[in-house]
């Protein structure tokens, strides 16, 4: 919590920036600056001993060392506030030492190869694709939970509709939309089709209190798998569902869809992953009664000729 | 000329940080392996050195007999210095036999002679462990999981249902499980290898059903609340929902069911071992075929217990038996004590539990036999791994059809048996560094909650084996301090 006699107090993941409120004298100490010259001077000797073939125990050794030498005794958050600003170096002081982190990277064999330069790019494009999926409390907190989905699903290129109006609402090709920036009373989302845009397990986060959706379509969706089927709970009024051609999805994620007390239709067209189809949807039919099932053949025979699986 | 290279001693792992001057002179380097040996030593040696017992490399053939705790837990009387030029020359000699056996034998493993880090257990704790550790920084320490029986044949985890559930009431457990959970679900991005099949679990998503009587209510809603504002997914149920949503549940006697609706259920524990071990292997782990049966202490003159008299004693050594009964001597900075139902025999063998002072205390993990039907159940005693198929007739069938109408007519398709690693304090996870030994650290004791929480406390042991506390999920309530003091820290209401 911020202490009052600081009047700035921001964390980021590794050190906390205090900046006093005025009229604390900053002293000089000598101790931040060895610190420097000794960091400095450890990473040219991790380097020089590298090309030198001195084996890796000593480097081991000595850098694992470094960093315990450098781990003040204070694991405790946040730090003392007796402790004073000794230069402005220490403002950016991380709050345990070099880390790991760093050691380890210095440690590490760089790849400079033009696969590895695309498997680095493959890992950042998908870090930042997960980011972009994840929930934004301020999003829901400003539009309300129907308006927040519209706008999440339909900037992302896809379609929405709901109660009471005949449109489908998406994006042109300029990439603008017709959905209000405020929260309006009295819209609900009743349809959503997210066919073909890529929608992560983190993605659902934000399609959450949608109680009068009705219709699901996520023909398509590369992402899907058992896991994000068996959130589907969160969608209890569901009426329809569409996961036709979700290569993903298996037979333990359709089990997971009996928790769908309202469902009706559910298309599963194309679902190439699934073992035993027919007997899964007839078991899922079974549990609700109301249900009809697209895209499955009870009467193909076509399976009888093939070989009995392993007994 | 001699060229000076200042580094830190790394002896104990923990507090002695001496600066020390080391020799070496490239020129006149006959082998690299030699300028190892030499550097090491001197690393490894402090003021209170002590003579090196020279069965590094010659193989022994110690008997079982001679390799009890009452016998060699002795520190080495012997604490004389050895001379450089013998020193020197002990090690060139060593060297050239560590090749000839190399060139004999180039299809055995190498067994190290010295790690960083040695992880005792090659289950899914000891794999999980290496791999968090190694995926933090894999070129910076050597890693060694000594696993007793590759094939694991008698593993807990290979034997083990692998169910996932949040639904317990202490709040580390829950979050471990959460977090398993989500580990579980980008598995193809953790532990994918490069050219292989990316591993697959085989989740099924089913949830779990724990039903309570009126005594159990209340406790039931109190753990319903803390698994809720951590963020499972649980559905609390009347006995008349019960019975809309589980028709086929005799709901006499229930006051409350609580039924998880999402990241609960049950994986193949064999694939995510097997999947840990091959992304350890490929961030740089070496997993070696032996079984750990003893260690040797050093004597500390340094440092003083308070309020008593006997000496401190380090561990820094463990022997190791191999497969051909060839006993090797390995020297580890950090040891992790990862090995299930043995991990009473280790601890013994560690002198917790016959030693003085804070050693007295016993770690209270036993192996505990279990059956598992289709149905799961427990089983009082039994040693081997044979199936009393009478004991379902007698003591899980009745209960079942009792609760369940429909399964009068059941009938049994397989059954196996396996080992819990049982707590017998409180039944809940010990991890945690012991607090005699700094450098040796504990993740056991999860009595048939280990799978699912195995990705969770491989990341805590490799926090507070790499950043010196926890940081994400803190479990210092687990640790080996509660065994100690005998303060047993028990889950309510939940199995």
């Amino acid at each position: 919590m911020p202490d009052t006699e600081y009047l700035y107090y921001c964390q980021t993941s590794h050190f906390v920036i205090r900046i006093p409120r005025g009229g604390s004298k900053i002293k000089k100490k000598d101790k931040p600056r060895k610190r420097w010259m000794i960091c400095s001077a450890m990473y040219l000797f991790s380097r020089s001993l590298k090309t030198v073939q001195v084996p890796l125990c000593v480097i081991r050794y000595t850098t694992l060392g470094f960093s315990r030498l450098f781990n003040e005794n204070n694991p405790q958050f946040p730090r003392k506030p007796e402790e004073n600003l000794t230069s402005v170096f220490s403002l950016f002081k991380p709050r345990k030492g070099i880390g790991v982190d760093v050691l380890s990277f210095l440690h590490q064999k760089w790849d400079f190869s033009i696969s590895g330069f695309q498997r680095w790019n493959k890992r950042r494009k998908e870090a930042l694709f997960l980011q972009d999926q994840c929930y934004i409390p301020e999003r829901h907190n400003i539009l309300g939970p129907d308006l927040a989905s519209a706008h999440f699903i339909v900037h992302r290129g896809g379609c929405v509709k709901f109660v009471g109006q005949d449109i489908w609402l998406k994006k042109d090709e300029d990439d603008n939309y017709d959905l209000p920036s405020q929260y309006k009373p009295n819209m609900y989302l009743e349809k959503i089709d997210a066919s073909g845009i890529p929608l992560a397990y983190e993605g659902f986060d934000n399609l959450v209190n949608l109680l009068h959706l009705k219709s699901l379509t996520l023909h398509d969706s590369p992402h899907l798998d058992d896991w994000c089927l068996d959130r589907f709970h969160q969608f209890r009024s569901l009426e329809h569902l569409d996961i036709s051609g979700c290569q993903q999805v298996t037979e333990r994620g359709i089990c997971t869809l009996h928790k769908l007390k309202n469902l009706k239709k559910l298309n599963l067209t194309g679902v190439s992953g699934v073992k035993n189809l027919e007997l899964v949807c007839l078991l899922l039919e079974d549990v609700l009664p109301e249900l009809r099932i697209e895209g499955v053949n009870y009467m193909d025979t076509s399976i009888l000729g093939q070989a009995s699986p392993e007994k | 000329m001699n060229r000076f290279i200042l580094g830190l001693q790394f002896h104990n792992f923990r507090h002695s940080s001496k600066i020390v001057n080391i020799f070496y002179n490239p020129l006149s380097v006959s082998s690299p392996i030699s300028v190892w040996k030499i550097l090491s030593i001197k690393l490894a040696t402090n003021s209170n050195t002590r003579a090196f017992k020279d069965c590094d490399s010659e193989s022994h053939k110690i008997s079982a007999e001679n390799t009890t705790t009452t016998t060699t837990w002795t520190p080495n009387a012997t604490e004389e210095r050895e001379s450089a030029f013998k020193r020197t020359f002990r090690v060139l000699k060593e060297d050239l036999w560590n090749i000839r056996n190399s060139q004999i034998n180039s299809r055995e493993q190498r067994i190290p002679s010295e790690v960083d880090i040695a992880i005792i257990g090659g289950g899914i704790m000891g794999s999980s462990i290496a791999y968090w550790l190694k995926q933090r920084a894999p070129e910076s320490f050597n890693l060694i999981v000594l696993e007793r029986d590759p094939t694991y044949t008698c593993a807990s985890t290979t034997l083990s249902v692998g169910g996932i559930r949040q639904q317990f009431s202490l709040p580390e457990n829950i979050q471990l499980s959460l977090f398993s959970a989500s580990f579980l679900r980008n598995i193809k991005r953790h532990l994918s290898v490069l050219d292989q099949d990316p591993p697959d679990i085989a989740f099924q998503p089913h949830g779990y059903l724990f039903l309570a009587t009126e005594d159990g209510a209340a406790q039931m809603e109190a753990n319903h609340k803390l698994q809720v504002e951590l963020g499972a997914k649980i559905d609390l149920l009347s006995p008349s929902k019960l019975k809309e949503k589980f028709p086929w549940i005799r709901t006499d006697g229930i006051a409350l069911a609580s039924h998880g609706l999402e990241n609960e259920g049950w994986f193949d524990p064999w694939s995510l071992l097997s999947a840990f071990k091959r992304k350890a292997i490929s961030l740089g782990a070496q997993y070696v075929d032996g079984e750990v049966i003893n260690f040797e202490f050093d004597k500390e003159h340094e440092k003083i217990i308070e309020e008593s008299d006997d000496p401190y004693y380090s561990v820094n050594h463990l022997l190791v038996k191999t497969k051909t009964g060839d006993i090797k001597k390995i020297k580890f900075a950090v040891l992790i004590v990862a090995a299930g139902p043995s991990t009473g025999q280790v601890a013994k063998m560690l002198r917790i539990g016959t030693g003085p002072g804070i050693l007295k205390p016993p770690l209270p993990v036993e192996p505990s036999f279990l059956y598992f039907f289709p149905f799961q159940s427990e089983e009082p005693d039994g040693t081997d791994l044979d199936v009393d198929y009478t004991f379902f007739n007698k003591s899980v069938w009745p209960v079942l059809a009792e609760r369940v109408p429909a399964f009068e007519k059941i009938k049994m398709l397989s059954a196996w048996a396996g080992f819990y690693d049982y707590n017998t304090l409180d039944q809940n996870a010990i991890v945690g560094h012991h607090p005699y030994y700094n450098n040796i650290f504990f993740a056991t004791g999860f009595s048939g909650h280990g799978i699912q929480m195995a990705p969770g406390v491989g990341r805590a042991v490799m926090e507070l084996i790499l950043d010196g506390s926890y940081e994400s999920i803190d479990l210092t309530r687990f640790g080996v301090k509660r065994v100690i003091m005998n303060e047993p820290l028990l889950e309510r209401n939940i199995v």
